[in-house]
């Protein structure tokens, strides 16, 4: 296997690629973008002996998504792996220019506690702004109705007497 | 189960002897009409014995004419109760109307239902936002939630409307009003995507008003229909006649006009004798969720389509099966600000008609089905006819050919019998002649009672922009419908074939945007329809010079049809006319409120193409994206192998390398999108 412990150029690759995808998120400073970036590279680092080369950038893109949810459910009070599509959600609240000062805040941190007060915050804007694609269920029965045709049998039958 | 009539409303109270009169006045015009028409028509065949041709000819032309009545009637009684006003229901329905402390009631909620099928996503969300700021200045949103209901297949639209979609709610503030779905079955098309509403959400509302995808309806509109049911508990649904709008080619301006100057007589008339056993029309309607629930679950007709299989025209049977519980079903014609778009051009109506057709005529089945109110029975009737009168105008239009041709073949015998002198022929043209101009009448007199109707009222005159212009508008779509109706006829005839040799037709989304027909697709819709004139024209020119110019109206059209096609789909011409003052309606001259949205929310589209790339690309769309995918199900390992199949010749071979339906796939699984998007992003490092 094509190990990456031996050519660090990955690190060169990746680092654009995940300062970039911050930015997308909505991050826009770049000391808090530079910390992930760091916090994510150092990860991967560690257990760099688990990764083919080919896949290395994706897998810290991947890493990064990761860390992203983990934060972000965290301060929600969500489980990031069985309320993924609910994480999906605050991310797309947050993505609004509105909330730039909350991304700024709830992201300066990449692993430290979470201040109850940001947690309020997070609630309100996710309170005004969740896509909420439907209502809860509020199921109704729907019977399929009979329809009667007459039959042209009889007619067919008659026919087929008189032939 | 919720049976109607629920209780005494005011509707119920109204004694069956008015039903009774209305409706034998109609019938008895209908029928005297025909039977005047079939007496003529029968004493100048029956010269010289009635020929098994000529017996075909009377019978086809029995059908006819009873189909011409029919629609005449209605025009003249809808003509003359917007003349009188004099509608005893109409009036109660403005009385409860007019009465502002009839205020909704706190406990009521309605949903506003909008079913969508990969439309322009532009279009479908300015119609949204146009209706929901109208709808904010009633002060009534309150009661209202709105759901976006997506049958759409294809990702790139998905994507583009969940984007828009929030992007919407986000700037009219509408979080947890508005709602979207995207079914992942699109079974039963869109009968099945309201009833799938109904299952899922209808206890939460009392009614609910569905649209199509290109509806507008003005706030007040919406409060008004609300206001009605309440008003009539015994009425499960309640129809408002939507006008068209929007469209610039001259094609639709021309029928903009006509619908809008004409349609009105029709509706009208149409409402006299239906009264509360009216039809729905698919959209721009109010409906009953209890009693729709417990009584429009659609079955499957037996045998396969076109006549069997799903119901393709869903309104005609929920409106009989509502008939058929017991509860009434109401058009509310003097209801305004209810407003749909046509088709732009001559093809795209022809393609319309295309699946209307395939729908009415399946209704043949179901005219003689058992328990049906016989006015709904009329309803099936009446939508059958609307598309086999097509070929049996062409049949009779051969076969008078053929009886010309038969005709003109006699040598007269001028001495037979014990006659000393010669018996000279009995000459019938005049009864001919009559009943010839007694067709056309009732086929234009409705047109020029319109124009009555508008040069008697001065408000109206303003709008459609003055006597003058109304008259000539009037005059030359008159000309415009003659030369048209001969194309229609050959389309619809062609499609009547197509569906009774059991072909059947996908459900091909609609191109409702302004674009013009280029003269390859005009070449190949009329191409056949020309060369059949052409050898019509020849025949009758050689075999029948007596009657050429009789066919000559008809021809015109035929062989018109490829410029007729490409010039009235032409938007420059359609706005020369407008800049004329010709074709106008009262919504083109003064944009009604809900209108003035609408052209701000369309002229404020950002058109910034978001497509499916963008939902394994943008972290915002897939988050997006992720949030509306129903919860993650539980997928057999074989399932499992199929979609991680997909993604990966997604990653070799490109996304469009996925067919629509493997695309789909794909964007369902939310474990193969986020591992896709960590591959997209990956491999812009490279």
């Amino acid at each position: 296997m094509n190990t990456p412990g031996a050519d660090l150029t990955w690190q060169s690759k990746a680092q654009p690629v995940l300062d970039s995808y911050l930015r997308k998120v909505g991050i826009a400073s770049p000391d808090i973008r530079a910390r992930w970036v760091a916090h994510v590279l150092y990860q991967i680092q560690m257990h760099i002996e688990k990764y083919a080369a080919d896949d290395i950038v994706e897998q810290a893109v991947e890493r990064l998504r990761g860390a992203i949810d983990t934060r972000l459910a965290r301060i929600a009070n969500l489980d990031p792996l069985r309320e993924r599509s609910e994480v999906a959600g605050v991310l797309v609240v947050l993505q609004d220019e509105k909330h730039a000062d909350l991304v700024h805040t709830l992201f300066e941190d990449c692993e430290g506690p979470v201040d109850p007060r940001l947690r309020e915050q997070l609630r309100s804007a996710v309170a005004a702004d969740l896509p909420r694609p439907v209502r809860q269920d509020a199921r109704v029965e729907m019977p399929v109705q009979t329809i009667e045709l007459r039959s042209i049998n009889p007619l067919r039958r008659l026919l087929r007497a008189l032939r | 189960m919720n049976r109607g009539p629920l209780q005494a409303g005011w509707y119920q109270k109204l004694d069956s002897t008015r039903y009774a009169i209305r409706r034998a006045i109609y019938l008895l015009l209908v029928w005297l009409t025909t039977l005047g028409a079939m007496v003529l028509l029968h004493s100048a065949y029956a010269s010289g014995g009635l020929s098994i041709l000529k017996l075909l000819l009377l019978f086809l032309y029995a059908i006819l004419i009873l189909w011409i009545a029919g629609s005449f009637w209605a025009a003249t009684l809808g003509f003359w109760v917007l003349l009188t006003r004099f509608d005893y229901f109409a009036s109660r329905r403005r009385a409860v109307l007019a009465d502002d402390t009839n205020t909704l009631p706190v406990d009521v909620r309605i949903a506003i239902l909008m079913p969508i099928y990969s439309e322009d996503p532009d279009r479908v969300f300015a119609g949204v936002r146009a209706m929901w700021r109208s709808l904010e200045k009633t002060g009534k949103a309150g009661t209202f939630d709105l759901f976006i209901l997506s049958d759409t297949r294809d990702v790139d639209t998905w994507v583009r409307e969940e984007c828009e979609w929030y992007r919407m709610c986000t700037e009219l503030g509408a979080q947890g009003r508005i709602f979207y779905r995207n079914r992942k079955d699109n079974s039963a098309r869109k009968s099945g995507n309201i009833a799938d509403f109904v299952q899922r959400w209808g206890a939460d509302y009392r009614y609910m008003i569905v649209l199509d995808a290109d509806s507008l309806m003005a706030g007040d509109t919406l409060v008004k229909m609300v206001r009605l049911m309440e008003a009539n508990p015994d009425t499960a649904l309640v129809q408002a006649p939507p006008l068209p709008v929007n469209r610039e080619t001259l094609f639709a301006r021309i029928l903009q006009f006509a619908s809008t100057a004409y349609g009105p007589l029709f509706t009208a008339g149409a409402s006299f004798w239906q009264l509360g056993d009216s039809n729905f029309w698919g959209h721009n309607a109010i409906i009953r969720v209890a009693p729709f629930a417990a009584h429009c679950g659609l079955p499957q007709l037996p045998g396969r389509e076109p006549f069997g299989g799903e119901i393709l025209s869903h309104d005609f049977v929920e409106a009989a099966l509502l008939r058929r519980a017991g509860w009434r079903v109401w058009l509310a014609y003097e209801l305004r600000g209810s407003y749909e778009e046509l088709p732009p051009t001559l093809i795209d109506f022809a393609k319309r008609d295309r699946r209307w057709c395939q729908g009415n005529l399946q209704h043949l089945r179901l005219i003689g089905a058992k328990g049906w109110h016989p006015v709904s029975r009329l309803h099936f009737a009446m939508g059958v006819m609307s598309y086999l009168s097509s070929p049996l105008w062409l049949i009779f239009l051969l076969l008078t050919g053929l009886e010309a041709y038969v005709q003109s073949q006699d040598v007269p015998d001028y001495f037979f019998g014990n006659h000393l002198g010669p018996v000279w022929p009995t000459s019938f043209t005049v009864e001919l002649k009559v009943v010839f101009f007694f067709t056309l009448a009732m086929l234009f007199l409705p047109k020029l009672m319109s124009l009555l109707l508008i040069v008697l009222d001065k408000t109206q005159r303003r709008a459609f922009g003055g006597i003058f212009r109304a008259a000539v508008s009037a005059l030359l779509e008159t000309l415009f419908s003659i030369l048209v109706a001969p194309v229609l006829m050959l389309f619809q005839t062609k499609f009547v074939w197509a569906i009774l040799l059991r072909r059947t037709i996908g459900w091909p989304s609609q191109q409702r945007a302004d674009h013009s027909t280029s003269i390859r697709e005009a070449v190949s819709m009329h191409g056949v329809q020309t060369l059949l004139g052409v050898a019509a024209g020849v025949l009758s020119y050689i075999y029948l010079p007596d009657y050429f110019w009789w066919f000559v109206p008809v021809l015109s059209g035929v062989l018109l049809s490829i410029p007729l096609s490409m010039l009235s789909s032409s938007v420059h011409l359609g706005h020369i006319t407008r800049d004329l003052g010709l074709f106008m309606t009262p919504e083109e001259r003064k944009r009604p409120e809900v209108l003035l949205e609408f052209d701000q929310a369309m002229a404020a589209v950002q058109s910034r193409p978001v497509s499916a790339h963008d939902a394994l690309h943008e972290p915002h769309s897939q988050a997006l994206h992720l949030a509306l995918l129903p919860p993650d199900e539980l997928f057999s390992r074989r399932q499992q192998h199929y979609a991680q199949g997909l993604m990966y010749k997604a990653m070799e071979e490109g996304l469009h390398s996925l067919s629509t339906a493997e695309k789909r796939e794909l964007f369902s699984r939310a474990d193969s999108l986020r591992e896709l998007h960590d591959w997209v992003w990956s491999t812009a490092a490279e």
